[in-house]
């Protein structure tokens, strides 16, 4: 890299600026320079929360960077972390209402906590995650009141240890979205969390038409019942408390899940079979009836 | 009377269900057609195949103890007609694809012909071959390969759930632009003078094994938003691929696999699940009879009896690109599950649940001889969430507050 700069300062001196040529060269070799850095710039943010909500990406990918590093936190960190807070205090004086930036700012604080607790400041680390709570809190409400900029991925990050109400309205916020993880069974567990949240609170019958919806969408996506019936009971008994009314399922002894017909022949064959039904039932007796009257003409005739 | 309009009757109820056409049947593949589609016998037998391109080298033997080979390239579809024909037939060959997507072949027989596109797939008919034309018996094509779809992708369920149109890869198999499953039919119209007076047919067709095998070379040397390592996981042999074995006892949760091929590349994703499952069972049976588990602030924590559940196990490539970053992931190779706690995710329960099973691995490393990690969003936690308890602040540490599932597989 500086080898190239090196070149490029070379390339770019007076000297070198007298003809077409040498413009054109250095003018491709800037291109090439700052299209490699840029693509080896890695898209944390973009990546990890899965949305660009149009912001200073430089400075996301740098908080998430701290975020997701797992590299031991020294003073130069915390220097890095409180110059990051000025910088993105200064963007929220612009885009107060961008719930990106307040999940930003969340986000750096609890980084900022994080510092303080591995060297034992609790105190501060408890301040940073107050501030920590109260910026989400201002992301949370932003975002559902109109800008919808935030992603499931962010919301599963908040969700962590906010308090009870604003806990509950991020996980379903991140329901809403589809959910982050990275599989069928994930997606379920948090419908589970969400009902378990909402019993928890004492919002009973909420907790009971969360777990409905949860049946809804299980069926709406063709859920493979004989896996998760075992799920559903288990949620019956653990989290509604009720006595178990039948025999758990076999819930396959690796039994592959049930073969589905294959896209095209989805919706044609059963369409087929009835067409072909109703097709040789007419057939056969328009030709029973045309066949008789013609063997009756001929019987006439040969009377006659 | 009666007897006169019944038997007439009779019969013409008979011709008529006889002239029906039996759906459902596939059709009858001629004798005289003699067919190669893949160098592999057992693709062969099948008239399967699956499609490489020129000069491309890939890898076969995906399994620890396999033996790696370089996948042999492709070969070309030969079609023959093994009659001896006289001199005043002429030959006519058509070739179906049966899917618009797969209509592009590289003819490799000198005669001509011209291609057409129908809304049904894509038809390919030769000139009328008379004596004068070499190999007029012979139809020698390919199929134009591949080429993976989308280049760029996007994890994640996209702006407001919709996952289907963001991102790549399915969780479904024969989709036309991921893993479609490729068929063509061959037929061969023999005429006398201007008069057909046979026609041949044959079917050539990927099974289930190389469609699996298929979507292996199609993700093979790929990039995740064009950066990153590449992908470059062997190609498994046919021999690799096999039926969903049993799940372990007491396991809930999917089986090996969810994927809709109903078959599976184990290399000791199975032995894995059953060790860990039966550890963890243990660990909770002892700590329960001993009254719970210190937390943190030397609390003592009440061991709920949650189970595992497995989430998932093996994945075909476009199903682990549906569902995760790792363009390498070890789900693909058959050596890797993932495992919940069957628990409310992110509750105190899932939480305890977690701190049990980790701490269960660490302590029989030795005999489950895997490597492990907590995973939220699909990435690890970190070393120092292991020891923190900062959000919440429950005396347990944050790695096991947030983990939405275990990862473990066997040493690679």
């Amino acid at each position: 890299m500086e080898f190239l700069m090196h070149l490029i300062r070379q390339t770019i001196s007076t000297q070198m600026l007298i003809t077409k040529a040498r413009k054109l060269i250095a003018f491709i070799m800037l291109l090439t320079v700052s299209t490699t850095c840029l693509s080896n710039a890695a898209p944390r943010f973009e990546d990890y929360f899965q949305i660009n909500p149009g912001l200073n990406i430089k400075i996301a990918n740098k908080i998430t960077s701290h975020y997701l590093d797992n590299k031991p936190l020294s003073t130069q960190h915390k220097d890095e972390l409180e110059q990051l807070d000025n910088s993105l205090n200064k963007l929220l004086s612009k885009h107060t209402k961008n719930p990106a930036y307040w999940f930003l700012k969340g986000l750096n604080h609890r980084n900022l906590a994080a510092y303080y607790h591995s060297k034992k400041q609790f105190k501060l680390a408890d301040e940073q995650i107050q501030k920590k709570n109260t910026a989400y809190q201002k992301a949370i409400e932003l975002d559902k009141a109109e800008l919808k900029k935030l992603s499931a991925s962010i919301y599963s990050t908040m969700k962590f240890g906010l308090p009870e109400d604003l806990k509950i309205q991020a996980t379903q916020q991140e329901l809403k979205l589809g959910g982050s993880a990275d599989s069928e069974s994930a997606y379920w567990y948090l419908h589970w969390s969400n009902i378990d949240q909402l019993k928890k609170a004492g919002r009973d019958k909420e907790a009971e038409q969360a777990y409905r919806n949860m049946q809804k969408e299980m069926k709406e996506q063709n859920a493979n019942m004989s896996v998760y019936s075992a799920l559903n009971q288990t949620i019956e008994q653990t989290t509604f408390n009720k006595p178990t009314t039948d025999k758990k399922p076999e819930t396959s002894k690796a039994e592959p899940p049930p073969s589905k017909p294959e896209h095209s022949q989805k919706p044609d064959k059963p369409l087929d079979r009835k067409m072909l039904i109703i097709t040789s039932i007419v057939a056969l007796s328009l030709i029973s009836l045309i066949s008789l009257m013609i063997y009756e003409l001929k019987i006439k005739r040969k009377r006659k | 009377m009666g007897k006169q309009i019944l038997r007439p009757l009779f019969f013409i109820s008979i011709t008529f269900f006889l002239s029906l056409p039996c759906k459902g049947q596939p059709s009858a593949f001629s004798r005289h057609l003699n067919v190669t589609t893949s160098a592999n016998p057992e693709s062969n037998a099948a008239q399967s195949f699956v499609i490489v391109k020129e000069g491309e080298i890939l890898i076969e033997g995906i399994k620890h103890d396999s033996a790696q080979q370089r996948l042999g390239q492709q070969t070309p579809f030969v079609i023959e007609y093994t009659k001896e024909i006289q001199n005043d037939i002429n030959l006519q060959w058509i070739i179906k694809a049966t899917d618009i997507k797969h209509g592009s072949i590289k003819m490799l027989s000198k005669f001509k012909g011209n291609g057409r596109l129908f809304y049904s797939g894509y038809r390919w008919t030769s000139e009328m071959l008379d004596t004068s034309v070499l190999d007029r018996q012979r139809l020698v094509f390919r199929p134009k390969p591949f080429k993976h779809q989308p280049t760029i992708y996007k994890k994640g369920r996209g702006p407001h759930g919709k996952r289907s149109k963001y991102g790549g890869g399915t969780r479904e198999i024969d989709v036309k632009k991921y893993n479609p499953k490729y068929a063509y039919d061959i037929t061969l119209n023999v005429f006398r003078g201007e008069k057909r007076i046979f026609t041949h047919t044959t079917h050539l067709e990927m099974d289930r094994k190389d469609m699996i095998r298929q979507e292996y070379i199609n993700h093979y040397n790929i990039k995740r938003y064009n950066q990153g390592e590449r992908g470059n996981i062997p190609v498994p042999l046919r021999s690799e691929i096999s039926k969903v074995p049993p799940k372990p006892d007491l396991l809930e949760g999917n089986p090996l696999t969810e994927s809709e091929y109903e078959l599976v590349v184990n290399d000791g994703m199975l032995e894995l699940a059953d060790k860990i499952n039966k550890h963890y069972i243990k660990s909770i049976r002892k700590l329960r009879a001993k009254g719970g588990l210190l937390d943190l602030n030397k609390k003592k924590r009440k061991v709920p009896d949650n189970k595992l559940w497995l989430s998932s196990g093996w994945r075909n490539p476009e199903r682990n690109e549906w569902y995760s970053n790792a363009v390498n992931g070890n789900h693909q190779r058959g050596g890797a599950v993932d495992v919940i706690i069957m628990a409310p995710a992110n509750s105190i329960e899932s939480s305890i649940g977690y701190w049990v099973l980790w701490n269960t691995l660490m302590e029989n490393r030795k005999e489950i001889d895997g490597y492990w990690q907590l995973e939220k969003n699909g990435v690890p936690m970190k070393t120092r969430e292991y020891r923190l308890d900062i959000e919440p602040k429950n005396g347990i540490p944050d790695a096991f507050d947030k983990a939405d599932h275990l990862h473990a597989n066997v040493n690679y």
